[in-house]
């Protein structure tokens, strides 16, 4: 489990910056490689550039 | 906050995206209403948590919609009487309760034995908020549901819980819940509960509760007993329990039930089954509407179950009598050369499925 955790990418994108931080720390801690944005606007050209696994959105 | 629109638009745009064809969504947020869920999984969504985040649970709940797997777990894997004592310690003492956790949030309870107390003390230490569960009852011997009262999210506004089970007749599932909750026999009355709590009384049927298909079978045991087989996705998970599958030398044995039973767990990714004693003690216990070793193997493997779960064990067998009651189920499944794979869940296990 752990070790498929590692390989997966996630990328959020949320405009609250406390949430975000709380987001990103959980899922790294989990094994996760995490990406994220507090802006939401053209991000949509990063996120098809990084290919992630899923996506989370606000 | 970003405005709904703007999460859900991003959603739409990841997800049609030719270069993210493999990136799933999930939306993460403040709005509460049920409405804007059911909005989210319209445009595609592959699960939606609410705000604010619960450190105790996210990366759970994130991890089970990624993977897109549901979380069994077993509160208590006992029959007729919770036991206790250092030779209970292994597998626990608890009476019959196992949940299904589904991506996205569903969360069905299989029978109120005494190890629903573990599994509501466990919502508690989660924080959990607005737990909205279904409760299917198997038949309501008391092992099944002795321990309603002692369930504390049902004390708790905010939670939703619809028990689901066969009458008795003109017994309704609504009577049978609260009377064990009478004055006479308990403190609490069953008005008191604060969470919402209704019911729906179930006879032979197929129901849906969103994306989870949900198909019921009358049982061999005293008084009205359903079997469930849950399927979602692809998977199934058959609950099967109590059962009495009659040997081929007993006057009772009826090769039709037994046909119908093995049609209704075909294929089952798991099988979790009434398997109480062995075939040695069953000689003496014939009409006690539970079932042995040699019998429960028969319908895995006929039915070409994946998973077969040991379930319902007598009060009297030790850890040790289950270790090899356990033994015997995987020698008898190799003797036949089955695919089958043999568990023997413990009180608190969970498996992803």
């Amino acid at each position: 489990m752990a070790k498929s955790k590692k390989k997966t990418s996630v990328y959020i994108v949320d405009d609250d910056p406390i949430v975000l931080k709380l987001m990103v720390a959980l899922l790294k801690e989990a094994g996760y490689s995490v990406l994220s944005s507090t802006d939401s606007s053209e991000v949509i050209t990063d996120i098809a550039r990084k290919k992630p696994d899923c996506v989370i959105g606000d | 906050m970003m405005p709904v629109v703007d999460g859900l638009m991003l959603c739409k745009e990841v997800l049609e995206h030719k270069d993210l064809q493999h990136t799933k969504f999930v939306v993460v947020s403040a709005k509460a209403y049920e409405f804007d869920l059911k909005r989210s999984y319209e445009f595609g969504a592959h699960g939606f948590i609410r705000k604010p985040i619960n450190p105790e649970t996210f990366t759970d709940r994130f991890t089970r919609i990624l993977d897109d797997h549901i979380d069994m777990t077993f509160w208590g894997v006992r029959g007729t009487l919770p036991c206790s004592g250092k030779d209970t310690l292994k597998y626990g003492g608890n009476t019959s309760c196992m949940t299904l956790e589904f991506p996205r949030q569903q969360f069905f309870i299989f029978d109120c034995g005494s190890g629903i107390k573990n599994l509501g003390d466990w919502f508690l230490t989660q924080k959990r908020k607005g737990i909205n569960a279904k409760i299917f009852i198997s038949h309501p011997h008391w092992d099944h549901i002795n321990a309603i009262p002692f369930f504390a999210p049902l004390y708790m506004q905010g939670n939703e819980f619809e028990v689901l089970g066969a009458n008795q007749g003109d017994i309704t599932m609504r009577e049978i819940f609260s009377a064990q909750m009478e004055g006479v026999y308990f403190p609490i009355t069953f008005a008191q509960f604060a969470a919402r709590v209704y019911f729906h009384d179930l006879e032979e049927e197929n129901l849906t509760v969103s994306d989870i298909h949900v198909q019921t079978k009358l049982l061999s045991h005293p008084g009205k007993c359903l079997g469930y087989r849950i399927n979602y996705n692809g998977r199934s998970i058959c609950y099967i329990t109590d059962n009495e599958m009659y040997v081929e030398t007993s006057d009772f044995f009826d090769p039709h039930y037994e046909k119908r039973l093995i049609e209704f767990v075909e294929g089952a990714d798991v099988l979790i089954t009434d398997t109480t004693y062995t075939d040695e003690e069953y000689m003496t216990k014939e009409g006690w509407g539970h079932s042995c070793i040699s019998k429960v193997v028969n319908l895995a493997d006929k039915a070409k179950v994946k998973q077969l779960f040991l379930f319902h064990h007598d009060p009297d067998q030790n850890d040790d009598a289950i270790d090899a009651k356990f033994a015997t189920a995987k020698a008898m499944l190799k003797a036949r050369k089955s695919k089958t794979k043999c568990l023997a869940p413990r009180e608190g296990e969970t498996f992803k499925v």
